[in-house]
């Protein structure tokens, strides 16, 4: 099988990563800007809260639709990979997307060190992977 | 795209880390967010790997007795990842055949010199935060 290098994988995550946190982002600088005395006001607090639902309705739709459905991101399509069932070579499915995803939270957990185990693993997987039984491929 | 052996994606890895080093204590000067250990913050123990952030960037920053007393390991990554990174360019200057896969017996070996270290530094990170 054609495993997606480390590379790849990271510049799939940074790509949905500065997708979805855009909006908020965007709501951040706002509500700073708006700011006075250091407090955020009413307004500005709204607006960061508006966007930072947007930004995670991004992340529901891409990482977990998206990616779950056809194992694609946005990320992982830009860079020609695609994440999917070790067994049976197909897209996951979105909840267990979802699932995966919280399963990162064991990847830095120790260290970080579950995200840099793709490096050397023969499979390149990172624990979140080994759990779910995923590997993230060549598309 | 040529395939890499494993001690030459860490090499690169790691000078990805080192740039980062160089750059780490401008972003959290800039941003106030820096990178805590997960398992210290939740349990207050720490992990095999603590210091390690604060030995590379004190490393950069041309301290390297405060890299010693952080983490002492970092010296020793520091040169695997040189080793990595040298082999990258011997082979892409073709001085050297494609990489061949190491068979498990060999492996083995190196996986337990991988955990033996790894529990050395834990030893180490537990020591200087005091718990014995």
């Amino acid at each position: 099988m054609n495993y997606a290098s480390w590379v790849q994988r990271v510049g799939g995550y940074l790509i949905d990563g500065i997708i979805a946190g855009i909006p908020s982002g965007l709501g951040a600088l706002i509500a700073a800007a708006t700011s006075t005395d250091g407090k955020f006001s009413v307004g500005g607090a709204l607006i960061y809260a508006l966007l930072g639902m947007v930004s995670f309705g991004l992340t529901i739709y891409n990482r977990w639709i998206l990616g779950g459905r056809t194992g694609q991101s946005w990320g992982r399509r830009a860079l020609n990979i695609r994440m999917v069932s070790e067994q049976t070579g197909q897209p996951i499915g979105a909840g267990m997307a979802f699932v995966r995803d919280l399963c990162h939270i064991l990847d830095s957990l120790a260290c970080y060190i579950g995200w840099l185990f793709p490096l050397w693993d023969a499979k390149r997987q990172t624990f979140a992977d080994k759990i779910m039984k995923t590997v993230v491929v060549a598309a | 795209m040529r395939y890499y052996s494993v001690p030459e994606r860490l090499g690169v890895a790691g000078l990805g880390a080192a740039a980062a080093a160089f750059a780490y204590p401008s972003i959290v000067r800039v941003t106030g967010f820096g990178l805590p250990c997960p398992l210290r913050t939740l349990t207050g123990v720490p992990c095999p790997l603590c210091g390690m952030t604060t030995a590379a960037t004190s490393l950069a920053a041309g301290r390297p007795d405060a890299a010693l007393a952080a983490n002492p390991f970092l010296y020793g990554l520091a040169v695997l990842v040189l080793a990595g990174a040298g082999l990258v360019a011997v082979r892409g200057l073709g001085l050297t055949g494609p990489p061949r896969p190491w068979p498990a017996a060999g492996r083995r070996p190196f996986s337990w010199v991988v955990a033996g270290l790894a529990a050395a530094s834990w030893l180490y990170q537990l020591h200087r935060s005091d718990f014995f």
